[in-house]
């Protein structure tokens, strides 16, 4: 079926809260992400890992208080618009018409189910950050990714700007990423959102086998 | 100086690391050791914490699943080394540390938490993930040593300790930042086996754009 699908005219896009059904697509959008930074040769999450750290049933923290995704999904028809009691986010639609179509060379395999025309875009993955300066967290954004043949058509605003309002809704002050110098693109995108640049930090870590050292320190050194 | 507010420590320090616990005065003890490492950045006038909202951030969940506080304590006499029920972090205790020369602290009243034991700095950390990676991390947001007690490799102490924690746990990574001018603690980091992680900017969102961004969202 998916290969009779077309965005012709229109396509319509979903901002959604990720559930663990979304796992193999999300591990397929980070795996793109990670080639688009060049960094196959570092990624080592698989579909467990993605599993455990997402969607863990013994997760203490309330909703937003841990690490949370939201996917976007693409259809050439309308999503219809129903809101589900007690839901902790209501998903974001939006209806654009296009100038020319797009043709997506990967929809079979981003498809969520093969009885419907809804298409696996993009995703992003966030988690509240804290400041001992600050009365209030805000979030910190670790991934976010439109897949290339969705890109210019405001679904990378529309990601972004979920999570602003997500934290604008629980009082969180602020929202903080990081980007890498040469990706002029996000730059751009970032700079027209409304962001600054925090150009006086340096971001340390201590990972591999500088980490594993302190595994078995002596407490206290 | 204030005579009364200060004390010499002579020939030996004790010192305990263990996480800020409530209901104590350690929430008190870690806004004031928080106002002073904002003064150490000059970001004084950007403070926006209470001691309230210390409290309602920090035990919302159990150690290292949400923002998590250690507090470093020092003492001229040892710690006692008691089994802990709770063994989510057992304090670490390094005790009857020789001084070279005599050290005073100006302010120990002020940061007194017990009879002969005070406050002497703190660490802030909070979990975080990178769907790259298998394993998540570590977020070390603050980490200070009082002036007076800077030297002594208590900075070491608290660093391993969260270090510690993190590879226990089975953690990939701990991951902070660090203020360019900052050479001393560059140093400090890279002398603990960390790297800096080159061509990233850290980008913020707050206040007015911050609200409008959320508009868009509606």
């Amino acid at each position: 079926m998916a290969e009779k699908v077309s965005f012709d005219t229109q396509i319509s896009g979903r901002v959604r809260i990720a559930t663990e059904s979304d796992v193999p697509h999300l591990h397929k959008l980070m795996y793109q992400m990670a080639k688009y930074h060049d960094y196959t040769k570092v990624f080592n999450a698989t579909e467990a890992s993605i599993s455990t750290n997402l969607f863990n049933s013994n997760n203490p923290c309330p909703p937003f208080y841990s690490v949370t995704t939201f996917i976007l999904e693409v259809s050439p028809d309308t999503f219809p618009q129903k809101t589900t009691k007690n839901s902790i986010f209501d998903p974001i639609l939006k209806t654009i018409n296009l100038d020319s179509p797009i043709l997506d060379p990967e929809l079979e395999l981003f498809n969520t189910d093969e009885h419907n025309n809804v298409f696996v875009a993009g995703y992003v993955l966030f988690f509240p950050s804290y400041s001992g300066y600050f009365e209030k967290p805000g979030f910190f954004i670790e991934n976010m990714y439109v897949r290339e043949c969705y890109r210019k058509y405001g679904f990378g605003k529309m990601l972004f700007s979920a999570v602003a309002s997500q934290a604008v809704k629980m009082g969180f002050t602020k929202v903080d990423w990081l980007t890498v110098g040469w990706n002029n693109n996000a730059i751009d995108f970032y700079l027209g959102m409304g962001a600054y640049i925090m150009g006086d930090v340096k971001r340390f870590r201590l990972s591999g086998e500088g980490l594993d050292a302190f595994a078995t320190s002596d407490r206290g050194c | 100086m204030d005579q009364e507010n200060s004390s010499t420590f002579t020939h030996q320090i004790s010192a305990r690391i263990r996480l800020v616990t409530v209901p104590n005065n350690d929430i008190p003890h870690l806004h004031k050791l928080i106002t002073q490492m904002a003064n150490y950045h000059n970001l004084t006038e950007y403070l926006t914490v209470t001691e309230t909202s210390l409290s309602n951030t920090l035990f919302k969940s159990p150690p290292f699943h949400s923002f998590t506080a250690l507090i470093l304590e020092v003492s001229p006499n040892p710690f006692p080394i008691t089994p802990h029920k709770d063994l989510s972090f057992n304090p670490i205790i390094k005790n009857n540390f020789n001084l070279k020369a005599s050290m005073l602290d100006p302010q120990s009243n002020t940061f007194r938490s017990e009879n002969d034991v005070y406050v002497a700095g703190h660490v802030l950390v909070f979990p975080s993930y990178n769907g790259f990676f298998e394993k998540p991390g570590l977020n070390m947001d603050q980490i200070f040593v009082r002036k007076c007690y800077r030297g002594l490799g208590f900075g070491k102490m608290l660093f391993s300790a969260v270090a510690s924690v993190a590879a226990k746990m089975g953690m990939g990574m701990v991951d902070w930042v660090v203020a360019d001018w900052n050479g001393e603690s560059i140093k400090f980091y890279e002398k603990m086996g960390a790297y800096y992680v080159s061509d990233y900017r850290l980008y913020k969102l707050y206040g007015e754009k911050l609200q409008q961004c959320a508009n868009i969202s509606g």
